[in-house]
């Protein structure tokens, strides 16, 4: 088996199982943010399986679960027709109090050191680690809710010669929005909240880097492929 | 999409993408549609209740969060779901491993009637290509699949070091593969 698409459909295959190891497993699942050919492969994994699933019985839940998940998604009394579009989600990390953990998810599960402890908006209440294949954080950002602020705090970042790296932040379903250039070891602060109004979910929205040519993308739109990209994980607010 | 939730005959992607809107009713909806299916999947791979039922609120929370992101390019809803299920019941089963599990296959996982979400012909051409497999790297894939069988519960359960195991799965995916593409 030398030939790296069979290796490449074979990993996906087995993430699929679930049979990777746990540090095989967690590679994967970052090559998967920065990877359209593994999501892709996993996706077809994915449905080349499924109908091995019709065969599983259908159980119906315990009918206490139900509750228990309207608990986890907070703001009980929202209207089923939620006029308001602002998430649910959304308004209960608002309260979200001071940050005590970071870097949920992907990176949670392979547990690396980050050189530096990294700034963070005040009561950040997000928290979205842009990185690049299976590799350390290039760049850190933090949300606080409250002020609608976010920090940007780069990590010794490279740009490629005579490109400029440009930050994204991709609302789900929606077009990139430049958050502007970002270098070296930068750190900034920078106002979100005018892309966030319109009800995003955070937990669904990516923040990616491109490398563009020096200055920025020309049109607004970035115009390179993603060399880093990271999703915003809630922090726990307990 | 307010009455989204309300009918029973919605498409699951349209009531995805009210979930994805924040809409609630399409959310209680959703889970009524999907949960025992969902349910019965991490069960069989999560036996115990409690983790199972731990397990099943996780996801549903998490669809709630990312439904928006639902593609329709990257397959079916039902599938999507079943993903999520699956991985999440996976990500506890290993958090929580002790010691290797006995995991066995039911004699019968091939043989039961698909259910409506599933094309028969899709089903029977699975099923099909399984046959033609070597009998061990069939039953790997199955229970890793079906049960959660990491590699090492394999290697425990047929004397082989996990790198056969690995090599096995390896083997077995890939001439899957080949023989769901040659119809």
């Amino acid at each position: 088996m030398t030939d790296p698409h069979d290796d490449m459909a074979a990993t996906a295959g087995e993430y699929v199982l679930g049979t990777l190891d746990p540090t095989g497993r967690a590679a994967f699942a970052a090559r998967l943010l920065a990877d359209p050919a593994a999501r892709a492969a996993v996706a077809a994994w994915e449905e080349r399986l499924a109908p091995l699933l019709a065969d599983a019985p259908g159980v119906t839940p315990p009918a206490g679960l139900w509750n228990g998940i309207e608990a986890r998604i907070g703001a009980a009394g929202d209207t089923a027709s939620n006029d308001n579009r602002v998430s649910p989600v959304w308004r209960g990390a608002a309260i979200a109090a001071s940050l005590v953990a970071v870097l949920g998810g992907t990176l949670a599960m392979r547990p690396q050191p980050v050189a530096a402890p990294p700034v963070l908006a005040r009561g950040a209440s997000y928290v979205a680690a842009v990185t690049a294949k299976g590799a350390e954080p290039a760049l850190l950002v933090t949300i606080d809710r409250a002020t609608g602020h976010a920090v940007v705090r780069a990590i010794g970042l490279t740009a490629p010669a005579r490109k400029s790296l440009e930050l994204w932040y991709i609302g789900p379903g929606r077009d990139p929005r430049s958050l502007g250039l970002v270098s070296g070891d930068m750190r900034a602060e920078m106002p979100l909240a005018p892309m966030l109004a319109k009800g995003d979910r955070l937990g669904a929205a990516l923040f990616a880097i491109t490398a563009e040519p020096a200055g920025g993308a020309p049109a607004g739109a970035p115009t390179g492929e993603i060399l880093y990209s990271g999703k915003p994980m809630m922090v726990s607010a307990s | 999409m307010s009455t989204a939730g309300g009918a029973a005959d919605v498409p699951l992607e349209a009531l995805l993408a009210a979930v994805g809107e924040g809409d609630r009713a399409a959310f209680s909806a959703l889970y009524a549609r999907t949960s025992a299916k969902l349910y019965g999947t991490i069960l069989r791979i999560l036996p115990e209740g409690g983790q199972a039922d731990d397990a099943l609120q996780d996801v549903y929370a998490r669809i709630w969060h990312i439904a928006g992101s639902y593609d329709a390019a990257r397959g079916r809803p039902i599938t999507w779901l079943a993903a999520i299920a699956r991985n999440r019941a996976i990500d506890v089963l290993r958090k929580g491993r002790g010691g290797a599990r006995m995991v066995t296959l039911d004699p019968d996982a091939l043989a039961a009637i698909p259910d409506e979400q599933v094309d028969p012909a899709v089903h029977a051409a699975l099923v099909q290509c399984l046959d033609t497999l070597d009998p061990l790297h069939r039953e790997c894939i199955l229970l890793a699949y079906l049960h959660g069988a990491s590699r090492e519960e394999l290697a425990v359960r047929y004397d082989r070091p996990t790198g056969t195991i690995k090599s096995w799965l390896s083997r077995g995916l890939l001439a899957l593969r080949g023989c769901l593409s040659d119809d």
